[in-house]
């Protein structure tokens, strides 16, 4: 099958790769540009464990295909933390203990990335309506709930 | 509530005065590389010169196989090698039975003659590029010739004709039967007595990471290296070893990141074998087989289903003389574990009551459908469903209190250790007291009152309770292993014969460990499984809450040798008497005085490179193995059980069942909902649990199992089910049919506890990985029943989930038989 020049901005980085017309974003990234986070938990834009930012949107990679990402920019788990030190949503998520097997984490956290993008405050009702496209086996979810709470208020701090 | 650590509701009772790193809730060591996405789940691994496998997969629920033709999918270009059936059934052996004994297991990793289920692996291929594998397996053509399906588990059993094996001669393939105290005597003196039938549907915890498996065979050395995500890695290494005919040192097991198991992921056999014979057919490059969720829902296992027909005999006082149990159990298409959900409901037959007199009668039965595997439990949650309905209902027809039924009824606090009338021993418990507790939380008789309020004004709210026993820490016969070992640098690393998923091993083995060598438990590492290095046994792995039984017993069995070792040592560098010598900060000192202290790494370095330093008697190297099982707990033996016992269980514990349980946790749960009698809409409004794990080494760890398992529970109570129509097609092979709780259904969970330390324990503790999965199938179910009760009329919930359709119909029933009377 043909294969397509694929440019993207992954975590600030220019990164190319060839990709099927069939390729979907989520094994071009991982595949191609050997990233990690995004995982494959469903096939059916169920579960959420593939969320990546697509030009600072979330998205489920498995749903988007790599050569419709061409030109964008895409932030992944792998862009949050600094030289290691992680962001104060990943601290939220640690410090909430809103993680077990840690499968659907990365899904998770791009997912709460873009509800505190969106609102600074967001109000528990709005956190549960806008994470409930993805799934988690283990935790139970009340604990990521917490943790995104949490993390506003970090980033507020942060912010101030 | 002010008897509290602040964090969550933790008594203090439930850590020792003596702890210094136990008992706290310490954040897991293990999320930093999981927040950063360093993960090493199968999928993740840098493993060079990869080659991909497809599976092709039955169309047919019940097909003869007449032919399979791979010569379409080797033409495919990328391909490298095809398998079919013949191919299994020419070098492996057949899939092990795990409990059941009478039946020869005639099941392949791929199907031979018969297909028996939809999604049974048939043919499988290896490619280049994993999407060419998947082209490829469109080039098989194979040969079916459809027979009746077998669903109907009612059916299936007496059914003298239309086999899932025809040698078999039956598809009920499992039957136990037991009479304790005197059932008739009980019937007798009874005043009354009801009869009604409940059912359990198919579900699964569904792990969000598939199966995954990469195999390596080294034609050399004739060296099978398997990396992959399963949880009983004692089990596979029997079992591969079996299925293979490989000696057990050839195979090597690598288990890292596990994405959740729940049991599902304890045996899997199909995709373990169908990947090593691959391997080793393509000149020693690896290969890489990843599930995908159709086929996960399809094949990788589920719980067995269950049809309850439950009798009770009762006084108008509330008080259960005795029931009867019929129970047909539905396991699949599969031998593999064919029998466990039946034979795990004898080790909580009478849950938490004292009911002596018990008729137990349990057939399981073969279909076409998707072989059992356990799951959360296993028969577990069936039991305690069948008990706490069964009270409910005495309940109801005596218009007696639930609270106060169980009362009654509740094994009395004073009779611990308590046998059951199947031959189980209770450790320890309180459950009048769990009860109260949670009574307490939830302001009972109030809302009791405001219920009647709310009911005037036509809003029907429901209290529904479940009081309950788990049984945990795995079985009183299983063994664990662990390594320990202090480097020449002294650096402490810990390698276990469980892997962790998602369990927090990793954080409660440092715990352990940081409290008898007096370090910081975050400079210890937790290593990950690997069959080469770590000490495993037949029943090693991450199942049946195993972690809080031998896992920690042997742990602390090996830190307590290392540091009467390293004690032994610093004594002798500092001249001072061992009794004197304390353990701090990574430090050995001589009690009351600081200065004189050596560090491990001095004490590693005399160990390992100055033999002259050694006290006498005692060896080089700092390094503890500890392989056991739970010394505490013999009184928790079963000796006279009378279950079938497969191959799998005798190859790995030898005959006679051992399905009696090191600990049992108990739990109170109560749900409050509101049932929109219009709609038949079901809201929780308010879920209260008040569980007795006993001690607790790590409460953030404890309180998520708590509330990831609640979760599951509802789930199970409300929305899951695996649907086959008659002709054996999965109607639910996705989270688009097959639906899971989200962050928009699950209720604030409250959470307390009430401590009884388990005496079988070391340290006091109980499990907490099951548990809480148990309730909310029968509070729900309970709670409902109670919103609607005012309707009038005898109209019960008899399957789950408890979907809005079928409240809807209830309610409608119930108000149209108003209405005539």
């Amino acid at each position: 099958m043909t294969k397509h020049l694929v440019h993207l901005k992954v975590n600030g980085e220019l990164k190319e790769g060839y990709a099927e017309p069939r390729t979907l974003l989520v094994y071009f990234l991982r595949r191609e540009l050997g990233l990690r986070s995004p995982h494959v938990g469903c096939d059916t834009t169920s579960c959420g464990a593939c969320t990546v930012l697509m030009d600072g949107l979330p998205v489920k990679s498995c749903t988007v295909f790599a050569v419709q990402a061409d030109g964008s920019e895409i932030t992944t788990t792998e862009g949050l933390s600094k030289n290691g030190k992680l962001h104060p949503l990943q601290e939220a998520f640690w410090e909430s203990h809103a993680l077990q097997c840690g499968y659907c984490t990365p899904g998770f956290l791009m997912a709460s990335l873009a509800i505190l993008n969106r609102n600074a405050s967001p109000t528990e009702e709005e956190i549960r309506r806008n994470l409930s496209g993805n799934l988690c086996m283990c935790t139970g979810y009340l604990n990521i709930i917490k943790a995104v709470k949490l993390a506003s208020e970090k980033m507020a701090k942060v912010r101030n | 509530m002010s008897n509290k650590l602040e964090h969550n509701n933790i008594p203090l009772d439930s850590v020792s005065a003596s702890w210094k790193w136990m008992g706290k809730p310490l954040k897991r060591f293990e999320d930093r590389r999981l927040l950063l996405g360093d993960t090493a789940f199968v999928d993740d691994l840098d493993i060079p010169d990869l080659l991909y496998v497809a599976i092709l997969r039955s169309p047919y629920a019940h097909a003869k196989l007449l032919k399979v033709d791979l010569s379409g999918a080797l033409k495919v270009p990328g391909v490298v090698t095809a398998i079919d059936g013949d191919t299994a059934k020419a070098v492996t052996k057949t899939i092990p039975s795990y409990a059941v004994a009478t039946l020869k297991p005639e099941e392949y990793c791929l199907a031979t003659k018969k297909v028996r289920y939809v999604g049974e692996a048939v043919a499988a291929v290896v490619a280049t590029d994993p999407a060419v594998a998947e082209d490829a397996i469109e080039e098989i053509k194979v040969q079916y010739e459809p027979l009746l399906a077998v669903i109907d588990a009612e059916k299936a059993v007496n059914s003298k004709s239309n086999f899932v094996y025809d040698s078999f001669g039956t598809n009920a393939v499992g039957h136990n039967h037991a009479l304790w105290g005197n059932v008739d005597e009980a019937f007798r003196s009874a005043d009354q007595t009801l009869k009604e039938r409940i059912s359990v549907q198919r579900f699964s915890s569904t792990p969000l990471e598939p199966l995954a498996v990469i195999a390596k065979f080294d034609r050399f050395t004739q060296e099978l290296t398997l990396w992959c995500n399963a949880q009983m890695t004692g089990h596979v290494m029997m079992g591969l070893s079996e299925m293979l005919g490989m000696p057990t040192n050839k195979i090597r097991l690598i288990v890292q990141d596990i994405g959740g198991g729940f049991g599902i992921k304890t045996r899997p056999w199909r995709p373990l074998a169908i990947a090593s014979l691959l391997a080793m057919r393509t000149n020693g490059k690896p290969v890489k087989y990843i599930e995908d969720r159709r086929e996960h829902m399809m094949a990788a296992g589920m719980t067995a289903g269950g049809i309850f027909d439950v009798e009770v005999a009762f006084k108008n006082d509330g008080k259960i003389l005795g029931f009867r149990l019929h129970e047909i159990n539905n396991d699949g298409a599969s031998l593999q574990y064919a029998g466990t959900y039946s034979s795990m409901r004898a080790t909580l037959i009478n849950g938490s009551y004292d009911i002596r007199n018990i008729e137990w009668d349990s057939y399981t039965t073969l279909t076409n459908e998707c072989p059992s595997m356990p799951n959360r439990g296993v028969g577990k949650p069936g039991m305690v469903y069948i008990v706490e309905r069964m009270i409910e209902f005495v309940a109801q027809r005596l218009k007696m209190d639930p609270a106060e039924i169980r009362r009654r009824n509740f094994i009395p606090a004073n009779k611990f250790p308590y046998a059951t009338p199947s031959g189980r021993v209770y450790d320890s418990g309180n459950y009048p007291a769990l009860l109260r507790k949670a009574l307490e939380i939830v302001e009972y008789d109030k809302l009791r009152e405001k219920q009647a309020e709310l009911r005037k004004n036509g809003k029907y709210i429901g209290i529904g309770l479940a009081t309950y026993v788990h049984g945990a820490s795995a079985h009183s016969r299983e063994i664990e292993g662990i390594s320990i070992k202090i480097d020449a640098k002294g650096n402490i690393v810990a390698n276990s014969g469980s892997p962790d998923m998602g369990t927090g091993h990793t954080t409660t083995i440092s715990q352990i460990i940081a409290e008898e060598l007096g370090v910081n438990p975050e400079s210890i590492t937790v290593d990950h499984f690997d069959s080469n290095f770590s000490p495993w046994t037949p029943y090693s792995g991450t199942h049946a809450n195993k972690f809080s039984g031998p896992d920690v017993e042997v742990t602390l069995q090996a830190a307590k040798k290392l540091r009467a070792k390293v004690v032994a040592i610093g004594a002798n560098l500092l001249e001072a008497n061992p009794i004197d010598i304390e353990l701090e900060d990574g430090k050995i000192f001589v009690k009351g005085s600081r200065e004189r202290y050596k560090t491990l790494a001095e004490i590693a370095r005399a160990s390992y490179q100055n033999p002259k330093l050694l006290p006498e008697g005692v060896e080089p190297g700092l390094e503890e193995t500890a392989i056991g099982n739970t010394p505490l707990a013999t009184g928790a033996f079963m000796t006279d059980a009378k279950y079938e016992v497969g191959s799998m269980h005798q190859l790995v514990t030898g005959p006679g069942s051992p399905t009696s349980f090191m600990t049992y946790p108990s739990s109170a749960h109560v749900a409050v909902v509101e049932v929109d009698m219009e709609t038949g809409e079901l809201k929780i409004l308010n879920y209260v649990i008040v569980h007795d794990c006993g001690r607790i080494i790590n409460p953030l760890i404890v309180q998520g199992q708590v509330q990831g398992n609640a979760v599951h529970g509802i789930g199970v109570a409300l929305l899951e089910q695996f649907v086959y129509d008659e002709d054996g097609q999965l109607l639910t092979s996705s989270f688009v049919d097959y639906l899971k709780p989200t962050t928009c259904e699950v209720p604030n969970i409250i959470d307390d506890h009430v401590v009884t330390p388990s005496p079988r324990s070391s340290i006091g503790i109980k499990g907490v990985g099951e548990g809480e999965s148990l309730g909310p199938l029968a509070s729900l179910a309970n709670a409902v029943e109670d919103a609607i009760a005012p309707l009038g009329g005898d109209f019960r919930i008899h399957s789950l989930p408890i979907t809005p359709e079928k409240i809807y119909e209830l309610v409608k029933r119930a108000q149209k038989q108003r209405n005539r009377t």
